[in-house]
């Protein structure tokens, strides 16, 4: 019984050639399908249909899908999510193209969550069988996966509760103002199997997304694509740099209607014993970049 | 003719060129203020539009600048393209940031475009 990962964002963007062309060309995604206004993009190293999907009109987060590891997993949390008091609505099949059956819900956050067992399986660029280390054609970044998102919210501990007691994930890093009794939690870092973290949340307006992540082989190739990232002069918000937060080697970037995305390379495994690491607010500086220890003053205000 | 931008309070002034957005004119010459994505997504770098008319090549939400917005006098920077002189206005809690050749650059380019 346990969720498995992000498996696909639903995003919206202010103009679609701009963002195909960036998603493309300088992310290195593969379109999967274009259908009016919409596109669904998957990275390299992804076997299911698509883990984005882009449709023209605004800009910020429509929803986030999360797979579980097995069909009956589905009415296990089902379950658990109504006895938190979170009303959730069954999804039929393809109700979300290429998706199965599933459970949509709001989050205590407030973002749309869907849950699902099956996607179509569409393989990796590389193929199954005695596949090469990368495809030869990749253009830009060439992002492998999709890794994880950090959302807003005004209320962490109740969107931490919620993670923890209906979802089974484990905070892996938690910060909090002080260490005194009265402390107050500003955000959480969660994961459900092995990852650094598959979800956090950050203080700030419900609802709004601050990024999501692909992950990366190493520093390496955060330095390249960092060196694409200006070529194609994307609007750079925050880095290179090396969290404190999650040991992460990153880069922060947005798209061209002004989503923010993270590569991400490094971090650490988790275990269902792992022990949470505590941060407190006067070292933020150091958990967010911790060679530099300058904090952008932007970094946690945008969203979208 | 080139169309000359003045941040206020400061008075940096400068001319840009033809379809370049505002913010870009003035990262162009070293000047820059608290803005967030670049993209006209986050509206971190909104400022007032105290006189001069400007137009939005691309389009920009209406959750981020919407049309009473606009109405207010309110425009978005990164995306905004001047079409006559325009005179913005930082927000009160910020600075303009020069760099070291900021001056001199925009000195230079509005001798060149006749405007000194």
């Amino acid at each position: 019984m346990s969720v498995m990962r992000l498996g696909y964002l639903h995003i919206r963007v202010t103009n679609l050639a701009d963002a195909k062309r960036f998603y493309v060309d300088t992310l290195g995604m593969q379109v999967v399908l274009e259908q009016g206004k919409k596109i669904y993009l998957k990275c390299w190293d992804e076997w299911d249909h698509h883990s984005l999907m882009i449709e023209e009109g605004g800009v910020g987060v429509i929803k986030l899908g999360y797979k579980v590891a097995k069909p009956e997993d589905l009415a296990y949390f089902e379950k658990r999510i109504e006895a938190f008091g979170v009303s959730t609505a069954r999804m039929s099949v393809g109700e979300t193209l290429g998706v199965g059956e599933g459970l949509r819900f709001i989050i205590p956050s407030g973002h749309t969550l869907e849950l699902y067992h099956h996607m179509e399986f569409t393989d990796t660029a590389v193929g199954l069988i005695n596949p090469p280390l990368f495809p030869r054609n990749l253009a830009g970044v060439g992002v492998p996966r999709l890794d994880h998102c950090l959302l807003k919210t005004d209320n962490i501990p109740l969107a931490e509760r919620f993670f923890i007691e209906a979802l089974d994930f484990k905070p892996a890093e938690r910060l909090v103002s002080d260490l005194s009794s009265d402390g107050e939690l500003l955000g959480t870092w969660l994961f459900c199997q092995h990852k650094t973290h598959d979800i956090a949340f950050v203080a700030g307006e419900k609802g709004r997304i601050h990024h999501w992540g692909y992950k990366l082989e190493g520093w390496d190739a955060i330095r390249h694509a960092g060196s694409i990232l200006s070529m194609d002069d994307v609007s750079v918000g925050y880095g290179p740099e090396i969290h404190g937060l999650s040991r992460g080697e990153t880069i922060y970037f947005f798209d061209p209607a002004g989503n923010r995305m993270e590569v991400f390379a490094g971090g650490y495994e988790t275990y269902p014993d792992f022990p949470t690491i505590t941060w407190t607010a006067d070292q933020l500086p150091r958990a967010v970049g911790y060679i530099s220890r300058e904090l952008k003053e932007n970094h946690f205000t945008v969203d979208t | 003719m080139s169309k000359v931008i003045t941040i206020l309070p400061e008075a940096a002034r400068f001319p840009a060129q033809p379809g370049e957005t505002l913010l870009q004119a003035a990262y162009r010459y070293g000047l820059s203020y608290t803005v967030g994505c670049r993209e006209g997504g986050c509206g971190a770098c909104l400022l007032e539009l105290v006189s001069g008319e400007v137009e939005y090549l691309k389009t920009v939400a209406q959750s981020v600048l919407s049309d009473q917005d606009r109405a207010r006098g309110v425009c978005l920077p990164c995306r905004a393209v001047p079409i006559t002189d325009v005179v913005i206005r930082l927000n009160p809690s910020d600075r303009l940031k020069r760099g070291y050749f900021s001056d001199s650059l925009a000195r230079r380019a509005l001798k060149k475009a006749g405007r000194t």
